[in-house]
């Protein structure tokens, strides 16, 4: 050890010369081994924390997808479309005489435009949108003499919600195919029509619930055209386009 | 103990928590060279603790946690002369953050800080104030912490300038202003005290 050299340095070093530390190597190391173990146990607890932390998350996360899926099948097509391209008009027949209803192919694509349709256009469905149908009917429309149409509320009743979604907008199979969904009275029928394909469905009887897949066979490439899906209370119109 | 179980018995596998610390203790390891570097440092290192602190448990308790806090940190001083004066930075911040919640705890307490006068807490910090130099211990207990570190180091540790700053974590310039005023206020209290000898 170096000697202190100053006068001040050596009053110190007189100060405490009474004072003799002495190195006590197994307490030291038995520090060191406590010491080892709180760093390591704290490395364990950190990464068990973090693990539970990712798994609560995915298990979260893949519950609440499971609970959309559950919901509205083809959720974000629908919602990544429908604002754009899929707008509902009501009361709008097709005009089986003249191709597309009577409209140019440059109609076909602005469907989208809510400004250019008719007064009664309202964006497409989602459960909330559907249910506003309900809540606030068309009260000017008369009631359909088909069986099972006037039964417009559950057991409980609350009114059945009408929705109806398109999932795919566009296809590029052969022949192209569509699938629309949705929610009406149970047992209703649900028809899809359009120039190059027809089909229907009925409600299912429990829940109200419809799915139904409809091929276009001859459809033209690129060109958009309409499909309507007729309800006992409601006609909704879509656009579809083969891309070929 | 535990190392040294394992390290009595070669021949047995060591339990897979023990194995890391097991693999510490072969020649060269960082684990020998703290201990051996803590056999030959302890003594100075603890003194200079206690000239800080001026209490001998305290002493012992700061001289050990900056020989644990060093290995904690062994990786990153790869050249074995730094690190004394590595060990030297880190018992100096030991020394003012025990110094730091020491002061606010008898501040709330209202009792009076343990350096000021001739406060002792054992036998051994009797035995000490009643060595040679018992009014150089008092004196020192006045300074303020920076001052009394400064000094410390300057004078019975026979450090630079700059390696006090660098260990102090603060400029030349205040480190001396540390040690100028603390000369004044050592060569007021001394004198008070009856001189030195």
């Amino acid at each position: 050890m170096n000697e202190p050299t100053s006068h001040l340095g050596r009053l110190f070093e007189e100060a405490i010369a009474h004072y003799d530390a002495l190195p006590d190597v197994p307490r030291f190391e038995r520090l060191l081994v406590e010491r080892h173990r709180r760093r390591a146990g704290l490395v364990i607890w950190s990464a068990a924390a973090c693990l539970a932390l990712i798994g609560g998350s995915a298990f979260a996360f893949n519950q609440q997808d499971t609970e959309d899926h559950r919901l509205a099948p083809a959720h974000s097509q629908v919602d990544g479309e429908a604002d754009t391209t899929a707008v509902k008009t009501t009361e709008h027949r097709p005009d089986k005489t003249v191709p597309d209803g009577g409209r140019d192919p440059i109609d076909k694509t602005t469907v989208a435009e809510p400004a250019t349709t008719e007064p009664h256009e309202e964006p497409a469905t989602t459960e909330k949108q559907g249910t506003d149908h309900t809540t606030a009917p068309k009260n000017t429309e008369p009631k359909s003499t088909e069986p099972g149409d006037g039964e417009t509320t559950t057991t409980d009743g609350t009114p059945w919600e009408w929705s109806v979604h398109q999932v795919y907008f566009t296809s590029d199979a052969e022949p192209p195919q569509e699938v629309f969904w949705g929610t009406a009275n149970p047992g209703d029928k649900i028809t899809i029509e359009s120039e190059y394909g027809y089909t229907k469905v009925f409600a299912d009887d429990g829940n109200g619930e419809w799915e139904a897949h409809i091929t276009f066979e001859g459809a033209p490439v690129g060109v958009a055209f309409q499909v309507w899906v007729h309800a006992p209370y409601h006609d909704e119109v879509f656009s579809f386009t083969y891309l070929g | 103990m535990i190392v040294q179980a394992v390290a009595d018995s070669p021949d047995r596998e060591p339990a897979p928590a023990l194995r890391l610390v097991a693999d510490n203790t072969r020649p060269g390891s960082a684990r020998t060279e703290i201990v051996e570097l803590y056999e030959a440092e302890f003594r100075r290192t603890a003194r200079l603790a206690y000239l800080l602190c001026g209490n001998t448990q305290q002493a012992d308790d700061l001289a050990h946690d900056a020989f644990l806090r060093l290995y904690e940190h062994w990786d990153r001083v790869n050249d074995p002369a730094k690190r004394r004066s590595y060990l030297r930075t880190i018992l100096v911040n030991l020394a003012h953050s025990a110094h730091r919640r020491e002061f606010v705890a008898r501040r709330h307490a209202g009792a009076p800080m343990l350096m000021e006068g001739a406060a002792t807490t054992s036998t051994e910090d009797d035995a000490i104030w009643r060595s040679a130099r018992p009014e150089v211990l008092a004196a020192l207990g006045t300074l303020s912490e920076r001052q009394r570190t400064a000094v410390v180091l300057r004078h019975w540790m026979g450090m630079t300038e700059g390696e006090i700053a660098e260990a102090m974590s603060c400029s030349i310039g205040s480190v001396r202003t540390h040690i100028a005023r603390g000369h004044q206020s050592l060569a007021l209290q001394l004198a008070a005290l009856g001189g030195t000898r």
